[in-house]
């Protein structure tokens, strides 16, 4: 009886296993976004950025697949430098990378999986790139990546309208920021003994969608 | 006599100086370098500002243009206007007393009190011009050339970007705060040019005073902390306060302060020496 309970366990694990296929997740989730060959939306792009002042602008974006993405305003803007669809970039090559199962994590309250994405060449930029993606909508609800010339990049992203289209109505994208200094030569103000405010190392910028116009 | 008529009068005497077109001449060729130099390479010089940030951050919409181009001729410039300045004003007493006018000038129906409140209308005058000269050529030509956006202003704490709607107030503040910073650089070499008999000592004596207190504004000595923020110079550069966030509202009205103060104290000493000052030999 215990041999048998034992074997009907490896059988459960192993079908388990098999049904967590990385990959598999990744094109699921690949495939809602894939079916955006165009679009365009207005996006209101608010930076907490350490050693910035900027408020609140408004801009235009539009995105041609397979990766060609536009970002216009009148107003003067702050991105990040790997643009804010970089991680479909990197699911989208899959010769480039091994995907690595890693469970399952919550992420507001929603169940994901996590997978991990490791590029098989040195000369990638990216290191690593962590995923979580939605395990009832097949959404990526959070993505990290660690690349070598720009840092961490981690965004969250909140879904509402343009679910469908896998488009995020919300994106929360954290980066890292190098502690700001004076460049050599250059005046500034006069106030120079005035206590400088503690910075942070890590900006944080919030972009709204609306006004999608899809295909 | 009509105090006007006195002003009107130094303001003709400045006008018919060639060296007076001076100052508006090399305020044009130096604008018109800048900005054609921004025009050719700007986008360099603003990498060398956002250098902190664009190892990870990029920075998208109009960021070069007439408002910050503006803001650059600005900094650039108001270290050297006060030459330009002290040019002119040095000379307004010293050069009458060097060709001897000012003995002809003080035997007239006119109180010497008039004779030196004129002139020094007529510097203010003459300051306000260059001010307003290098603002029609930063603002015009830089937003002509460039067009008009939000503007992206580095200082001590960081970048900072002033949204375009909230420029304007700006820049007519700043542009008033460093025409009381250059007034006060005439008001010094006006004073000065009451002392002496020629012109170019009250000039050099300017610009060896500024020289003097720069330098003791920016050595980072703590013996000079002390007397720093009396000094003229060090308020000279006030005019970046109207491009902070938040703004610094007690900061510029004690600019405000110490600039007049100078320009009491310039007035009170040539008033009290110019008095008393010997034309009879």
């Amino acid at each position: 009886m215990k041999k048998v309970f034992c074997l009907f366990f490896l059988h459960w694990s192993i079908s388990l296993l098999h049904a967590q296929d990385p990959q598999q997740i990744l094109n699921t989730a690949e495939q809602k976004y894939a079916r955006v060959k165009k679009f365009t939306a207005d996006v209101n792009i608010a930076s907490d950025i350490p050693a910035m002042k900027i408020l609140p602008a408004q801009a235009n974006i539009s995105y041609v697949a397979p990766n060609q993405l536009e970002v216009t305003s009148k107003s003067i803007i702050v991105l990040p430098k790997q643009g804010f669809r970089e991680i479909q970039n990197i699911i989208s090559q899959k010769d480039k990378y091994t995907a690595i199962y890693m469970g399952q994590e919550k992420i507001n309250g929603t169940n994901c999986h996590l997978i991990t994405l490791l590029p098989k060449s040195d000369a990638e930029d990216w290191i690593m790139a962590k995923i979580w993606i939605d395990a009832k909508e097949s959404l990526i609800a959070q993505s990290q990546t660690t690349t070598k010339s720009s840092g961490t990049l981690k965004v969250n992203y909140q879904y509402n309208s343009q679910k469908q289209w896998a488009l995020p109505d919300q994106m929360w994208i954290e980066v890292d920021v190098q502690k700001f200094k004076i460049p050599k030569g250059v005046a500034t103000d006069l106030h120079r003994n005035r206590e400088t405010q503690n910075q942070g190392t890590v900006g944080k910028i919030q972009l709204t969608f609306t006004n999608y116009r899809v295909n | 006599m009509n105090p006007f008529k006195n002003v009107y009068n130094e303001w003709v005497k400045i006008a018919a100086k060639p060296r007076s077109y001076l100052g508006v001449g090399a305020i044009t060729v130096l604008v018109a370098v800048i900005v054609f130099a921004l025009k050719a390479d700007g986008m360099s010089f603003i990498s060398f500002v956002t250098a902190s940030f664009e190892q990870t951050l990029t920075f998208g919409g109009n960021v070069l243009n007439g408002n910050l181009v503006a803001f650059i001729v600005l900094q650039m410039l108001v270290i050297h206007v006060p030459l330009l300045v002290a040019l002119i004003t040095g000379d307004l007493i010293s050069g009458e007393s060097a060709m001897g006018t000012l003995r002809l000038l003080l035997t007239q129906p006119i109180s010497r009190h008039q004779v030196l409140a004129s002139k020094y209308m007529a510097g203010a005058m003459y300051t306000a011009f260059i001010v307003v000269w290098l603002g029609i050529l930063a603002i015009g030509l830089g937003r002509g050339m460039f067009g008009t956006g939000d503007l992206m202003v580095l200082n001590s704490d960081g970048l900072v970007i002033i949204p375009e709607s909230d420029i304007t107030w700006r820049y007519v503040g700043a542009f008033t705060v460093a025409f009381l910073a250059l007034n006060t650089v005439a008001t010094l070499s006006i004073a000065l040019s009451c002392f002496s008999d020629n012109s170019v000592g009250p000039i050099v004596a300017t610009m060896s005073v500024i020289i003097l207190f720069t330098i003791i504004g920016t050595l980072d000595v703590s013996i000079f902390d002390s007397i720093r923020p009396f000094l003229f110079t060090t308020h000279m550069a006030s005019w970046r306060s109207f491009f902070e966030d938040p703004f610094p509202i007690n900061e510029i009205r004690n600019s405000v302060w110490v600039l007049m103060f100078h320009h009491v104290i310039f007035w009170a000493i040539s008033f009290f020496y110019f008095n008393r000052k010997d034309i009879t030999t």
